[in-house]
């Protein structure tokens, strides 16, 4: 099962942020590695780990997380296909958080050796991973300004924004809706609220007439009206295809 | 997974929450309950207000009320 698998969502991530040539692409078909099919709610790597590989997420939703003392769990971010949530491992060599699955997912774990290897040959490919992990650390700004800051309604609305923009630039949402494959408690772990606190505000939204939601598929019914209220200006995600 | 309804009134009025809540136990709706509060008592800045939250059973029968007053008494400058 060699050839034409893994790479597909991070050359399409690549190719978002700039052409990638003849050879970066063949480069990057024949990048060596292990797929593993992870059920949901699963950790991929553990928080003290000093992993050899990186994940490269193939399919499915990821989340970087620590777990208090207490038991409390503070999610970071969240990742989708083409992402490689664990990339900073090629450089630290203890992971200091955890990296775990929110849906089943798939993932092609890659030997550090080649990961650096083909940074080596293909710097252009190096410097998009350098700054992949420098809009991560805005993409974390971002959602402490959220946390500290924000009312709990507007950092549901931020969060949705972020990740209808981001789904939308790899093709995994339609014109103004996606599938949404958090339960509220995970939202309520990523934003620091309460489980009836995320339900209440989610309410708010669609009384507001931002969003509507059937089952797990939400809907946007006003972009501009949940931007507002989440305070949102995608600029930090720096999608080179940007959205309207 | 036992549900619950949260009914949450605050200066804004009540609003009927229509949509149940999984959570493991009483002891865990009420402690979400507390926690919202808290969270509640943090929002439109630095405003005094009275928030109560019912919380109801899957049959919608009360089971409890959680309240919190945030006030300030003293001189107003």
């Amino acid at each position: 099962m060699h050839g034409h698998r893994a790479e597909t969502p991070l050359v399409g991530k690549l190719d978002s942020i700039f052409a990638l040539s003849g050879e970066e692409r063949s480069a990057l078909s024949r990048l060596p590695g292990s797929i593993r099919e992870i059920a949901a709610d699963h950790d991929v790597v553990r928080e003290r780990d000093a992993p050899t590989e990186c994940c490269l997420i193939l399919e499915g939703f990821v989340c970087r997380y620590k777990v208090t003392d207490a038991g409390k769990r503070q999610i970071f971010s969240f990742h989708t296909p083409g992402d490689i949530p664990d990339l900073q491992s090629l450089h630290l060599e203890v992971i200091d958080h955890s990296v775990g699955t929110i849906t089943p997912s798939k993932l092609l774990f890659i030997p550090h050796e080649a990961v650096r290897e083909l940074c080596r040959r293909f710097p252009r490919i190096a410097d998009a991973f350098w700054r992949d992990t420098l809009i991560d650390g805005a993409v974390f700004r971002q959602w402490l300004l959220g946390v500290g800051r924000k009312e709990a309604h507007s950092r549901i609305a931020h969060l949705l924004c972020e990740l209808f923009l981001r789904l939308r630039a790899i093709g995994l949402a339609e014109e103004s809706a996606f599938e949404l494959p958090l339960t509220q408690a995970e939202i309520g772990d990523a934003l620091g609220l309460s489980t009836v606190h995320v339900n209440r505000s989610l309410q708010r939204l669609r009384a507001l007439g931002l969003i509507a939601s059937s089952g797990r598929r939400l809907m946007i019914r006003d972009w501009r009206g949940l931007s507002e209220v989440g305070e949102f200006d995608p600029t930090y995600l720096h999608l080179i295809k940007a959205v309207a | 997974m036992p549900q619950f309804y949260f009914e949450v009134t605050s200066g804004a009025g009540t609003a009927l929450e229509d949509e149940a809540v999984d959570l493991p136990s009483l002891k865990a709706a009420r402690a979400e309950a507390m926690m919202m509060a808290a969270e509640m008592a943090k929002e439109g800045g630095a405003a005094p207000k009275d928030i109560a939250i019912a919380i109801r059973d899957e049959r919608r029968e009360a089971v409890g009320t959680v309240r919190l007053t945030l006030a300030y008494d003293g001189r107003a400058s």
